[in-house]
């Protein structure tokens, strides 16, 4: 009873009006559309039951896609963090222009896919900065095309993906370190703990929760990278580069409207189910 | 104390380098955007022959920025305050009640971070409700698409803050919305700047949505007015990026300004534990 | 407090759909005078010739728009007749799914520029959304084969041409071939030796744009270009289900040999990392011999390099060298809209003799209308001889009944080895089988 009355219904009512009216439905709808053979070439709308997904499971593409989607994310998702977190402790303690550091480790975030993309075609393209630098310092050897190999393209998206979100996560871990209080870290420091100790039975206790979520967020936006890897390198070359965003995209470019929705369906339950996974495990050391 | 002193100063040299791989490619293109066509071109930190600064005159002009800039400050600034505002409200329900069925809402509220929204219902629900094509349906539609990971964000915050609070406040007497709005939003202060940049960083870089949602061409926003210089056989870089430039200014700024309300907040976000 | 918050929290529900409710008068821009009042609007619009001022609903690509040069008959035209034109621009990437949508969802413009093939017309539903030109004055002064082959869906025409035939080969560096004294090759042996001499001399033969992928189909649509003339029913074969594509011999072998000159060193080392303003460059200074291409680039690339000396040559194949017609864009207009009538209006306008001849000087490109003199480009004007001597044929993906998908991603495959030849022409097989069950194309 007391329950109810200190929080209320109505708190959560306005947002969930919002969301039910304009993100529900539209999307369920949509899930539907991925049962029919929707397309732009016609207008009457027949079920076709699963039709679109057996021939999905039968492209190669598909599995292609997946695949790189799952490596892309998995790569983006422990750099992002292992660097943010890398940050967000490092700038917490005194350093000289503290808050500027803050600010341009996350001002790449402010930036849209476009500027981030233009502006790594030039760093990375084999003439550009990265590999004059290479050579500045002796590294000439290490110096390739990095977006426009295929072995590399994945791998070089990824990298630049961490570039422009490290901040993000930093951010959120920042954020969370504030909630650190001061007492507990002096009395830990009294009772003769090194730094590392204290990071380990102070520190990433208080802040798991926010690495919880931090991780599963970045799981789950690398899973749906789209404008970054499209702005980079297009999918490509060649395919090389794609992801299930891209490969979407293209089967909607083709008026394959039904067939790109069902790829959509397979994506969300990926997703859904890895971080659903990864809540499990992570969000255990909350309760 | 000298150690001390030598660990600030070897932080600082530290940090300095390491902003360097953020900062050199910015300047890439800063350079980019005083350059002219031909010098645009090429792939190095080169300085231009003559500061162009010209340029950004001919972007302001043609990529009509200042019609932009009110469209989107609009846009954004709308979405960011429903956002925030109801989403906050329903992340601390959804953190502190204990029914199932509230950990189902939860549940849904997360979905919405994984799927797909499609645009072909959604705009047909909006020209239903007869705000297709206007600010309000795009500003409804963002909020519904951002209320997610706005409802995700705080709930992490909020968990960290113990119930003890919440009940001793109650004894005293609080209501649930003294309590809501007295006790724990200020402590949460940190996180909702937090969620407020994020959400504003991606409203006013948005343009897919906006591009699908808004068909008057006098209501767009500053992310379009970079497609005013491209072209398939000669794209005009230099204005390319000193558009891009410009529309992420007012962003820049306002990191700062909440960057340090952040950690203002500090104090009032540290629990005593 | 608690009540300033709640009511600020009501508020902010029952405003949000307030201005739900209350936009009676928002909603899409083409509900101007819509529901009863057309029918008497238009008895009095009979009777009293009062012309009130338009506004024209344009949706068109942003980078048409930046250079096609179309604006100046736009200004004209809202000067002569008081009506505005209210420009929707959308990159070409997302154009296409953003006007299925706008017609999905019944927002439409009243004018539509939009590609000239008659696989993405398709998509358009144009019996349903397009109005029919075929019988309009103007039509007869479009150029034969122009109407014959784009800008057309199951006979009947819905759309004029407001571009040039851009037509595809080789353009080349002038000077280059002069310091060597090479010919002009007009089989693929020659061909071949031509670029194993330019190579000798430390040169480029063939650059590439592997980066910007477009550039790499047109080498193929060149090629097919001499092997559909030899072979005038391969594609009504292939639009039937009764050939696929990796079953046309020359075609596999054309992409080999698009395949090989890699092998033989006549293409770029950065060829994966090659964008379009490179490939510019390098036959612009020099630094390449030729490059595979339409002569749209010419304009960009003697704007960019004004001092480069560039002509062009149709491409090789066996023994014959053919040149490629791509599609034109075409201008459509909407059927059913309040400004339906105007928008045809516009359309003549545009169709006059005086703007058209005014428009292909500027752009200087080989006119889609008949009757007009138009001075050309330097490598436009080589290739206007060949397609005189009908020494032309459209794109293959232009006459095919629908879009052939990714094919630049394929090609890319191709170069960098993760593709043969023959399992391209597969995939491109596959992409259009998708394709053609989706529109319900017979056969398939």
């Amino acid at each position: 009873m007391l329950h109810r009355r200190m929080y209320p219904i109505w708190f959560v009512a306005p947002a969930f009006i919002i969301f039910a009216v304009l993100y529900i439905f539209p999307t369920v709808s949509g899930f539907y559309y991925s049962l029919t053979d929707w397309s732009p070439y016609k207008d009457n709308i027949k079920f076709v039951g699963f039709e679109q997904y057996r021939d999905l499971f039968q492209t190669k593409a598909l599995y292609e896609a997946l695949k790189n989607t799952i490596f892309y994310a998995a790569i983006v998702t422990i750099f992002q963090n292992g660097i943010g977190v890398a940050l967000a402790l490092f700038l917490n303690a005194k350093l000289i222009g503290r808050e500027f550091f803050r600010s341009v480790f996350f001002l790449p975030c402010i930036l849209s896919a476009l500027v981030v993309g233009y502006m790594f075609s030039t760093v990375l393209h084999p003439e550009g900065i990265l590999n004059s630098l290479l050579e500045l310092v002796g590294l000439g050897a290490l110096s390739n095309d990095w977006l426009g190999n295929p072995d590399l393209a994945l791998y070089a998206v990824a990298a630049v993906n961490v570039w422009q979100w490290a901040g993000s996560s930093m951010a959120l871990y920042l954020a969370g370190l504030q909630g650190i209080s001061k007492e507990l870290l002096e009395a830990a420091v009294i009772d003769g703990t090194n730094y590392f100790q204290r990071l380990r039975y102070v520190i990433f206790p208080i802040l798991m929760p926010i690495v919880t979520i931090s991780v599963v967020l970045g799981l789950i936006g690398s899973m749906k990278t789209f404008e970054l890897i499209y702005a980079t390198t297009g999918g490509g070359p060649g395919d090389a580069s794609i992801v299930m965003n891209i490969f979407i995209f293209k089967q909607f470019g083709q008026g394959l409207y039904a067939y790109g929705t069902a790829a959509n369906v397979i994506l969300f339950l990926v997703i859904g189910i890895m971080s659903l996974v990864l809540l499990r495990v992570m969000g255990r050391g909350d309760k | 104390m000298m150690s001390r002193r030598v660990g600030v100063y070897v932080r600082t040299v530290i940090a300095a380098i390491a902003s360097l791989v953020i900062l050199i490619p910015l300047y890439l293109v800063f350079l980019g955007s005083l350059k002219t066509g031909a010098e645009v071109v090429r792939l190095d930190l080169s300085l231009p022959k003559d500061w162009l600064w010209s340029n950004y005159q001919e972007v302001f002009v043609k990529g009509k920025l200042l019609n932009g800039f009110k469209n989107s400050l609009i846009v954004t600034g709308s979405t960011v305050l429903i956002t925030v505002f109801t989403g906050s409200m329903a992340a601390y329900f959804v953190s502190r009640r204990t029914e199932k069925w509230v950990g189902i809402l939860f549940f849904v509220f997360f979905a919405g971070l994984i799927a797909p929204p499609s645009m072909i219902p959604a705009i047909k629900l909006l020209q239903t409700l007869n705000i297709a094509g206007e600010y309000a349906g795009l500003i409804l539609f963002l909020t519904s698409l951002y209320l997610p990971l706005t409802i995700f964000i705080m709930s992490g915050f909020i968990k960290a803050l113990p119930r003890e609070i919440d009940e001793a406040a109650t004894i005293d007497g609080a209501s649930s919305f003294y309590l809501y709005s007295r006790i724990i939003f200020p402590l949460l202060k940190p996180s909702v700047a937090t969620i407020t940049v994020f959400v504003a960083l991606y409203t006013w870089n948005d343009f897919l949505n906006t591009l699908y949602i808004i068909s008057d061409s006098k209501k767009w926003t500053l992310p379009f007015s970079v497609y005013n210089f491209v072209s398939q056989y000669g794209t005009q870089w230099q204005y390319v990026f000193a558009d891009l430039l410009s529309v992420m200014l007012p962003m820049l700024i306002v990191y700062l300004f909440l960057q340090r309300y952040i950690i203002d907040g500090m104090t009032a976000g540290s629990v005593k534990g | 407090m608690l009540r300033t918050f709640k009511l600020l929290t009501i508020i902010a529900v029952f405003g949000a759909l307030l201005m739900a409710c209350s936009n009676g008068n928002g909603g899409t821009a083409t509900n101007n005078g819509s529901g009863g009042a057309t029918s008497n609007n238009s008895t009095q619009q009979s009777e009293v010739d009062k012309k009130e001022p338009v506004t024209l609903k344009v949706m068109v690509a942003s980078e048409w728009l930046n250079e096609k040069k179309w604006q100046p008959i736009f200004d004209a035209y809202e000067q002569e007749t008081g009506n505005t034109i209210e420009i929707q621009s959308a990159p070409v990437n997302n154009y296409m799914d953003l006007v299925n949508t706008r017609l999905a969802t019944k927002d439409v413009p009243d004018l539509l520029f939009y590609w000239g093939q008659e696989g993405k017309i398709k998509q358009l539903q144009p019996s349903k959304n397009l109005i029919d030109l075929t019988n309009e004055e103007y039509t007869a002064r479009i150029t034969p084969s122009v109407k014959n082959y784009f800008l057309s869906n199951e006979g009947k025409l819905y759309g004029i041409p407001v571009t040039g035939l851009n037509v595809s080969g080789v353009i080349y560096n002038k000077k280059v071939f002069n310091d060597l004294g090479l010919d002009i090759p007009t089989t693929y042996d020659e061909f071949l030796a031509t670029a194993e001499a330019i190579k000798a001399a430390g040169i480029i033969p063939v650059y590439e744009a592997g980066k910007e992928g477009w550039p790499l189909q047109l080498y193929t649509f060149s090629a097919m270009a001499s092997v559909i003339n030899s072979q005038p029913d391969v594609i009504n074969q292939v639009n039937a289900n009764q050939l696929t594509f990796d079953q046309i011999a020359d075609y596999v072998n054309a992409l080999q040999q698009q395949y090989d000159l890699k092998s033989l060193g006549y293409v770029n080392d950065d060829l994966f990392s090659a964008t379009l303003d490179m490939s510019m460059e390098a036959v612009a200074t020099g630094k390449a011999a030729m490059i595979f291409q339409a002569d749209w680039q010419i304009d960009p690339i003697l704007t960019k390099y004004p001092d480069a000396e560039i002509g062009m040559f149709p491409q090789p194949y066996g023994q014959d060298a053919y040149a490629g017609i791509s599609d034109p864009i075409g201008l459509y207009a909407l059927a059913d809209t309040d400004n339906s009538e105007v928008a045809k209006e516009f359309l003549a306008y545009f169709a006059s003799e005086e703007n058209l001849t005014e428009y292909f000087n500027a752009v200087k490109s080989i006119p889609t209308w008949t009757g007009l003199t138009v001075e050309l480009n330097p490598g436009t004007a080589e290739m206007n001889e060949h397609v005189e001597a009908g020494k032309a044929v459209p794109f293959f993906n232009a006459l095919t009944v629908v879009e052939i998908g990714d094919y630049q991603g394929l090609l890319q495959q191709l170069y960098g080895d993760k593709l043969t030849a023959e399992e391209v022409a597969k995939n491109l097989q596959e992409n259009i089988k998708k394709a053609a069950k989706a529109a319900g194309i017979e056969g398939f």
